[in-house]
């Protein structure tokens, strides 16, 4: 058994399979792609291949043209070289390039439009086998609130949420900080666990203070700066309040009308 | 302000599916410091239990019309 072109053509054959993979694990999925196991990457990418290399076999007879499963098999098995084998592949180049180009396009739409299918009607939210992974995706933007599972709903669609304000418990050497601002960003590590958050207007006090101190503002401490980068190894817990913005009143000051507004917690 | 694009993260489309952490609207406040100041105390006021009303300031408002 040629050895070298065995594993060229099982390539060749989980193909579409792996870039179905690839473009359904894209954007706050895409850790999910690099984290499987070897045997969860096989199977995952056998699935896909193996259905539409089924359509794209029955499919090229529209062209009139077959697949020798004959000739894979002597390409695959063949201990010595079989001349007539190399001779068809040879002949039908052109074919064979479009077959797998045409494959492995097909595959990506259908992996992106799998994906997109899933999160636009969500169904990750509602069927746990379809969900993602990447569980700090669902605390992050409060899609947790939709699942099964949930202790409690919220009147509002989880779309109504404007903003996300965290309460970060940080340990360090002079003791514990609570940080407190807008959470602007955050970056997942490679096991699919949170890497660090990033906070905006942020403040922070010492909880050794809280026994010292009356005034509760007096504790506070307010960071100037762009943003605020927490690395999670840091953080002893995390507390998560979704908020939107709501008008309160309008007035009218000299002929120009001003609307104020104020931040709500989602209910 | 009405209730437009402005207030909510924006849906999926073909090449996105990963919503903002934050709607058009609170984009723009945190864009500007006077806005994102008052943001935050009105947070933090809620937070106490008070309220801060705020005023959104005129440039962050041309960019929501």
């Amino acid at each position: 058994m040629n050895i070298a072109l065995s594993t060229v053509l099982i390539f060749v054959f989980l193909l579409p399979g792996l870039a179905f993979r690839r473009f359904y694990y894209t954007e706050e999925f895409s850790k999910q792609y690099f984290k499987q196991s070897f045997f969860g990457v096989f199977l995952s990418s056998f699935l896909p291949s193996l259905v539409l290399h089924s359509v794209w076999v029955s499919s090229v007879r529209i062209f009139d043209y077959y697949i020798d499963f004959v000739i894979i098999g002597h390409l695959i098995s063949a201990k010595d070289f079989h001349q007539a084998s190399y001779e068809n592949i040879q002949t039908y180049l052109t074919p064979i390039i479009i077959y797998n180009s045409s494959i492995v396009l097909v595959a990506i739409l259908t992996g992106l439009l799998f994906k997109l299918l899933i999160r636009k009607f969500k169904i990750d939210r509602t069927l746990k086998i379809f969900r993602f992974q990447n569980h700090w995706h669902y605390i992050v933007k409060g899609e947790f609130f939709e699942f099964r599972r949930a202790s409690f709903d919220i009147k509002d669609n989880v779309e109504d949420i404007e903003l996300f304000y965290i309460d970060a418990l940080i340990d360090t050497e002079e003791g514990t900080i609570l940080y407190d601002g807008f959470l602007v960003d955050y970056e997942l590590s490679s096991e699919g666990g949170l890497e660090q958050i990033s906070l905006k207007i942020v403040q922070r006090r010492y909880l050794k203070d809280d026994s010292k101190t009356e005034s509760k503002q007096d504790k506070y401490y307010t960071i100037r700066g762009h943003i605020l980068v927490i690395p999670y190894d840091k953080i002893i817990n995390l507390n998560f309040s979704y908020y939107k913005i709501v008008p309160v009143e309008t007035t009218n000051d000299k002929d120009e009308i001003i609307q104020k507004h104020k931040a709500v917690l989602v209910n | 302000m009405s209730k437009s694009k402005n207030n909510i993260r924006t849906s999926s489309n073909w090449f996105s599916t990963d919503l903002p952490l934050t709607s058009k609207r609170v984009r723009v406040l945190l864009s500007h410091a006077e806005d994102a100041e008052n943001l935050a105390e009105s947070i933090r006021a809620e937070r106490k239990g008070e309220e801060h009303p705020f005023v959104i300031s005129e440039e962050a408002a041309k960019e929501l019309v």
